[in-house]
């Protein structure tokens, strides 16, 4: 098939080495390996170039890159794109990834009649494990679980408003994983004014001081709560009190405080969600047990995939035949040889060989419309030479 | 032969429809079959007999399975709530083996003339309102469940979100009890044209109607009472669906004039 992959991931490169090539010029590096179709795969985790050619310089990320060939480099992939191979099993923002480097790529002219099917089967393998194996189910982060605590509540998050009590980095990295399932009515209270706005400011949200909670508390449909406090500061009673001043709809309160900052009691209420740091830890630990279940049933999907895409694909099937018909070529090519030279005397056994290596070359390049001069060139010289 | 093959066809189609209940598309083409057959079933009966079939056990049973599995249907594919499908088609399959086992099925009504045009809606009202009390049942059984799962700090990836659960809910029980409200006035139309006396309003059927029809009415005004919205006001719903199963009971030997054959 002539596929290689080479690249730099998690597993065995430094975040140093990574940085360097964290933002790779796909035409230039392609250029360097001096591949005829050629794929660069660029996420957090890793940075890859999926290659197609004869004589590939695969030296371009370094002593900690890895190289994989044919079968492995199509196992690697199919295992790439369906989340197998990333930091966290199972994630699924890296099939958009590959699918937008290949985009790019087909764009620019770059993919062939190798990379192309190649590509599409391994989003195809991506989409078969997700939907056949539960590998990509629940949250694998606690920003992650309680905006799919928010799904399981609300129907269109990008209706919902979102309270944030607290500028702390751990309660704006949720407000990121809420924004990035739509959400978009976002306020921050926070007991330094000037805290609140300038988070406020990263996510186009509005801010306010901490005093006006009680004020804010029942326009909200989700809570987050970040402070560091002794006491809690939604009691049961504040709490109900919203919940009656909206109507007596749903709201999802997060607890990322420790100590808490919402009173256990909250939680009594009917239409009071409550979930703290602990309860989000124990979802993130049981979603990475599932996930971890789910991993044999989704390798099996990707090997049985990997064995048909190398028994079906159309260049595998010319490369097989190009081979079969180099062997038979060798054998028939030995045979005549042998009978020619027992009938010519005088040949000494560098000749013949020498004879031999000429004409396999020949046959090597059979396929090419020139065959290389020097092969030509060394038959024809052998033959005036040798040959009476 | 063809009303045997019809029915038999939706029930086994019904029963596929809950055996690969796991696989979404495999149940909704099943479920769908089932829809089909009946339908055709339905006409079939409307063009032989010339009346709304609904006025025996078996017919009436069909009528309301098919409309129940159709709203179902629908709103799993509109919605993607394949959990929805996959609950219904065991429920329309009890209703109608309970129905092929128990009851006679070509006599039409002894009292109700069937062809009279106000007969004819007051059936059809009526068996819609009680598909769509039976689909807020449905919804309402996975509310509780979502909400469970959520007050266990547990995710249930397989349960719709509450707020979709409760605004079916909601909209079944609103469109249902419209449906009923018709049902009673063209009742009550027909029957102050055709009975002799007052006492159909006494008639078991009449009165459990009405109390379905309260009930529903209390179910509606606990949607819009900030204390009683959500878990109350779902759990009320589910509650009234024995109102409606009584109803329909009624018909096989309570009932005066309202009895099944």
């Amino acid at each position: 098939m002539n596929i290689a992959v080479v690249g730099i991931s998690h597993h065995r490169a430094p975040i140093e080495v990574r940085e360097r090539f964290a933002k790779p010029d796909p035409a230039t590096l392609i250029a360097q390996t001096g591949a005829r179709e050629g794929v660069v795969l660029s996420t957090c985790n890793r940075v890859e170039a999926y290659l197609v050619g004869d004589a590939l310089d695969l030296a371009i990320f370094g002593d900690t890159a890895y190289v994989k060939r044919d079968r492995e480099a199509v196992e690697h992939l199919f295992r790439v794109a369906a989340g197998l191979d990333a930091m966290v099993v199972g994630e699924t923002e890296v099939l958009g990834q590959v699918k937008s480097a290949y985009q790019t790529a087909l764009d620019a002219g770059r993919t062939g009649r190798v990379l192309n099917p190649l590509f599409q089967r391994a989003i195809f393998v991506a989409k078969r494990v997700h939907t056949e194996t539960r590998i990509n189910e629940g949250g694998a982060s606690v920003p992650s679980v309680a905006a799919r605590l928010a799904e399981r509540i609300f129907e269109d998050l990008a209706r919902r408003r979102l309270l944030v009590l607290g500028a702390g980095e751990t309660g704006l990295l949720t407000v990121r994983a809420f924004r990035h399932r739509g959400l978009k009515q976002i306020r921050i209270l926070n007991r330094t004014i000037e805290k609140a706005v300038e988070a406020a400011r990263r996510f186009s949200a509005e801010s306010g001081a901490l005093d006006e909670v009680d004020a804010r508390l029942p326009e909200a449909d989700i809570v987050v709560t970040c402070l560091d406090l002794d006491q809690p500061i939604l009691d049961a009673r504040r709490v109900v009190a919203a919940l009656d001043r909206r109507a007596g709809d749903p709201m999802l309160i997060i607890d990322l405080g420790v100590p808490r900052n919402v009173s256990g009691a909250a939680d009594e209420s009917d239409n009071v969600y409550l979930f703290d740091i602990d309860d989000l830890e124990t979802l993130v630990s049981r979603t990475m047990n599932q996930r971890e279940g789910e991993l044999g049933r989704a390798l099996e999907i990707v090997s049985t995939e990997v064995e048909t895409y190398i028994n079906s694909n159309p260049s595998g099937e010319v490369d097989r035949l190009m081979k079969a018909l180099r062997t038979r070529f060798n054998s028939l090519q030995d045979s005549e040889l042998d009978s020619l030279f027992s009938k010519i005397e005088g040949l000494t056994d560098l000749q013949k060989a020498q004879l031999r290596s000429a004409l396999s070359e020949l046959w090597t390049h059979a396929s090419s419309d020139t065959p290389p001069e020097n092969s030509r060139a060394a038959v024809e010289r052998l033959i005036r030479t040798t040959l009476p | 032969m063809i009303e045997n093959i019809l029915l038999i066809s939706g029930l086994a189609f019904y029963a596929l429809a809950a055996v690969v209940g796991a696989r979404p598309a495999l149940s909704r083409g099943a479920a769908a079959g089932g829809i089909v057959a009946h339908v055709a079933l339905l006409a079939h009966w409307g063009a032989q007999r010339l009346y709304v079939p609904g006025t025996n056990l078996y017919e009436a049973f069909v009528l309301l399975t098919t409309v129940l599995m159709g709203l179902c249907l629908l709103v799993d594919v509109a919605r993607r709530m394949p959990i929805l499908t996959r609950i219904t088609a065991p429920v329309a399959l009890t209703f109608l083996i309970v129905a092929t086992v128990a009851g006679p099925r070509s006599t039409p009504h002894p009292t109700l003339d069937p062809r009279a045009f106000p007969a004819g809606v007051h059936v059809m009202l009526t068996l819609g309102s009680y598909a769509l009390f039976m689909v807020a049942f449905v919804a309402g059984g996975l509310y509780i469940a979502a909400q469970r799962s959520l007050k266990g700090h547990e995710i249930a990836s397989n349960l719709p979100p509450l707020e979709t659960a409760l605004k079916l809910n909601r909209a079944a029980v609103a469109i249902g009890f419209l449906l009923l409200t018709a049902g009673i006035v063209t009742g009550y139309l027909y029957a102050r044209a055709r009975m002799p006396g007052p006492e159909w309003r006494l008639d078991a059927k009449v009165l459990l109607a009405t109390a379905t029809w309260t009930a529903y009415g209390i179910v509606l005004l606990m949607a819009v009472v900030p204390r009683l919205r959500g878990r109350r006001e779902v759990v009320a719903s589910m509650a009234s669906i024995v109102l409606v199963m009584l109803t329909l009971l009624a018909t096989l030997g309570w009932s005066g004039f309202h009895r099944f054959v």
